[in-house]
């Protein structure tokens, strides 16, 4: 019974798209989200998406598409981060005090554009189910010239990743590293927010590579973990969330939370 | 041999900003093969030393040059061992791991070692004698255990100087022992050169060349014997300070408030 309406679901054109960005972000977020987590960028990342609220209901203000305003906000205010380094980075009420105020920000453009007012829980909490065919091919350009892009510098971005103040002391070009992957950040936390909301990227983007950090020993096993548990997470969420009903991002955002507690507790047994 | 100096520093000043030199006027040479030890009380400015030697800092005055070149322009010769590595995200990673993430890191495209990198860090593992635990989570691997897989990673590269900071902190005895015994190995048979920071003199006083001693914003280059002297530390300290010998382990004093400098034993 359940199989066979979920099959039924599948025939439907927006369940194909949501279930085909669901995968896109899935793999963007797995590859950039193993990075932002040996980088220690859970927070910045964080306040990066809230940034991108303000853009979202800045562009709809403007009448422009929501992702692309969001995507610009954010790309500026990562680059800005990767130009201010570990000054901004790491100091929590720098942070805190710019994601603030763009929450407010984003609030006065809602205000201002009020019949636009609906689309502020989309832009929260995402909406997967509404992604159209033409903004689904614009995420798989994306994706892919942002996985192309990693693929290129893989090699000193893992290493300075792991050792940073090696990677200075052996004179790898920590600054372009740096601005580069801010960009690819940018994103990908755009695009993560497609799917579960500005409010909750750490779902994706910290939650399962986190595991995949904590079990895995080398670079291949940790990017391929990091990919296959944001799947499971993503096309077990679509799965759960189109047979009850519920809101895709509650049930990402359970998945995620098991999973976690489970290899937590995993790793707790072994040791 | 050659005689040319490895690291040839004149008049050297060094620190983060130029308002406040950490060290001034400092002029050193030194030669390959040589083991140095670098010691002074917290915030003399040993790491900043080694950071400036390394090229990730500027001098503020004076010249500077590693293998006849500036700082920073011949990074390859030159191996590093930070003090800090522990990271948490770094635990899970083996040894090997590392290793390979060093090697290629001048590279671009994708991670992958081909065989010469392989045998590279094969080789790099037994110099330290790491062999045995380089394929354990580094967060596995014990404190001394974890050094050695730090200086098989500054080995990489075969450089001709290493710079070590404070690698000797926080080991029990018979790790340190081990340590220093692969150290004066490398210098020894290699000629590499060792700079390295420490806290206890009494445990490399049988293995390194000369020190240099730092304190009170000066630093000086020289045989033990001339540096550890009452008459001569309290010249650089600027106050009566006087060395003391006891049971084969040196001791300098403050002569006024009978305090201990933490320069001759880890714990002060």
């Amino acid at each position: 019974m359940f199989v066979a309406s979920m099959f039924e679901l599948t025939q439907y054109s927006f369940m194909q798209n949501a279930f085909m960005a669901g995968t896109v972000i899935a793999v963007l977020a797995g590859v950039i989200g193993y990075f932002v987590v040996l980088k220690q960028l859970g927070f910045t990342s964080h306040a990066l998406s809230h940034i991108g609220f303000a853009g979202a209901c800045g562009a709809g203000l403007l009448g422009l598409s929501l992702m692309s305003g969001q995507l610009l906000l954010t790309l500026i205010a990562a680059l800005l981060m990767a130009f201010f380094g570990d000054r901004v980075q790491k100091n929590d009420a720098a942070i805190g005090i710019i994601l603030a105020f763009s929450l407010g920000l984003g609030s006065l453009f809602l205000y201002s554009y009020d019949h636009y007012a609906g689309s502020a829980s989309r832009i929260l909490f995402g909406d997967l189910l509404s992604v159209t065919t033409q903004s689904l091919h614009q995420m798989e350009i994306l994706s892919l010239l942002c996985i192309l892009i990693i693929a290129l510098i893989a090699r000193p971005l893992w290493f300075s990743a792991l050792l940073p103040e090696l990677a200075l002391a052996r004179g790898l070009p920590v600054r372009i590293l740096q601005y580069t992957f801010f960009a690819l950040l940018a994103v990908a936390i755009t695009l993560t927010s497609q799917a579960v909301g500005i409010l909750m990227i750490f779902t994706l983007l910290i939650g399962p590579p986190a595991v995949a950090v904590r079990c895995s020993q080398s670079f291949w096993s940790g990017i391929f973990l990091s990919i296959l548990f944001n799947l499971i997470a993503i096309w077990l969420a679509l799965a759960l969330s189109a047979a009850t009903n519920w809101p895709l991002s509650f049930w990402v955002s359970t998945i995620v939370l098991l999973g976690y507690i489970a290899a937590s507790s995993l790793q707790t047994l072994r040791s | 041999m050659d005689k040319l100096p490895i690291i040839n520093a004149q008049n050297l000043s060094i620190g983060y900003s130029k308002k406040q030199a950490l060290i001034e006027n400092l002029t050193a040479q030194i030669y390959p093969g040589e083991f140095i030890a670098i010691l002074g009380p917290n915030g003399a400015g040993k790491t900043t030393l080694l950071k400036t030697f390394l090229g990730a800092l500027a001098p503020l005055q004076g010249s500077l040059k590693l293998l006849n070149h500036l700082p920073h322009q011949d990074c390859i010769g030159i191996g590093y061992m930070p003090q800090q590595i522990l990271r948490p995200e770094l635990l899970h990673l083996t040894g090997r791991t590392l290793l390979g993430a060093t090697i290629q890191a001048h590279q671009w495209g994708l991670p992958y070692l081909n065989a010469e990198q392989e045998s590279e860090i094969k080789l790099a593992l037994a110099k330290v004698e790491a062999t045995d635990f380089a394929d354990k989570a580094f967060g596995e691997c014990s404190g001394g255990q974890q050094r050695r897989i730090m200086l098989a990673q500054a080995l990489l590269g075969q450089p001709k100087i290493l710079l070590l900071d404070e690698p000797l902190a926080n080991l029990d005895f018979r790790h340190q022992e081990k340590f220093i015994e692969i150290l004066t190995r490398l210098s020894r048979d290699q000629s590499v050169t060792i700079l390295m920071t420490t806290h206890d003199i009494n445990l490399v006083a049988n293995a390194m060349t000369r020190v240099i001693y730092l304190a009170k914003g000066k630093g000086i280059l020289g045989d033990f014997a001339k540096i550890f002297t009452s008459e001569k530390l309290s010249e650089l300290y600027q106050t009566p300070m006087e060395v003391v010998q006891h049971q084969h382990r040196f001791f300098v004093v403050h002569k006024e408030t009978g305090q201990i400098e933490n320069v001759c034993c880890e714990h002060v």
